[in-house]
């Protein structure tokens, strides 16, 4: 028993050090990075409508892609941030592969469009989600 | 396995207590019925699910670095206290 009452304490004392381990890998909230986050997840809502339109979002294929590409270099470059730059490289692959499609071929179907720009939505608000709740 | 198999069971998904995995499941669901339609193509079909599957990796990654914002958060807490009373 006394050594089970021990253990809150060596919990309590090996916090510090866990902390020094652990923080450096939590970047603090970035204001700029939750902005280019924000924006890209506007532009998958705002131009599902367009979906019909094969030529203008070839356009916004290329749009997206770019905005995409920003969010990598700019969260690339915060400090001890690689679980956002992960989250956000997948969502490259996410934004590549619309913008070769377009690219690549002359029609590209409206339900594909429309579930392509629904993901990117989708997993854009899942890390908006989680860059929210990083520590101020 | 046909389109109707991977519906059928996609749908025992859709049960799942995780609101993100239940999305995800409905967007594959809904895929492989545009696919059977033929309102996408076999390679527009493929490329969806593998987004679909990047989006759960996504989802499973926000999880964890929202476990270490927390735990973070938890540490300064502790930190504070332990300033005010030292072990």
């Amino acid at each position: 028993m006394k050594k089970l009452a021990l253990i809150p304490l060596i919990l309590l004392a090996g916090c510090t050090t866990i902390k020094s381990l652990m923080s450096w890998d939590v970047a603090p909230f970035d204001g700029g990075e939750y902005d280019r986050i924000n924006h890209l997840r506007s532009t998958a809502v705002l131009e599902q409508s367009h979906c019909g339109d094969v030529a203008y979002m070839r356009g916004v294929s290329k749009e997206i892609y770019d905005q995409s590409i920003e969010l990598t270099l700019y969260s690339s470059s915060i400090p001890h941030n690689s679980d956002t730059v992960k989250m956000i490289k997948d969502l490259d692959t996410i934004t590549n592969g619309f913008y070769e499609r377009y690219v690549k071929n002359s029609t590209v179907s409206t339900a594909y469009c429309q579930d392509k720009l629904t993901i990117i939505e989708n997993t854009t608000a899942i890390i908006q989600a989680a860059v929210a709740n990083k520590p101020r | 396995m046909n389109c109707t198999d991977i519906v059928n069971q996609l749908a025992g998904v859709l049960q799942s207590p995780s609101t993100v995995a239940a999305q995800i499941a409905a967007s594959a669901t809904q895929a492989t019925q545009q696919l059977k339609a033929g309102q996408l193509t076999q390679d527009e079909y493929k490329e969806i699910i593998g987004d679909l599957q990047t989006q759960q990796l996504v989802n499973i990654e926000a999880q964890f670095l929202v476990v270490k914002e927390e735990l973070d958060q938890l540490f300064n807490l502790i930190s504070q206290a332990t300033s005010i009373f030292p072990l």
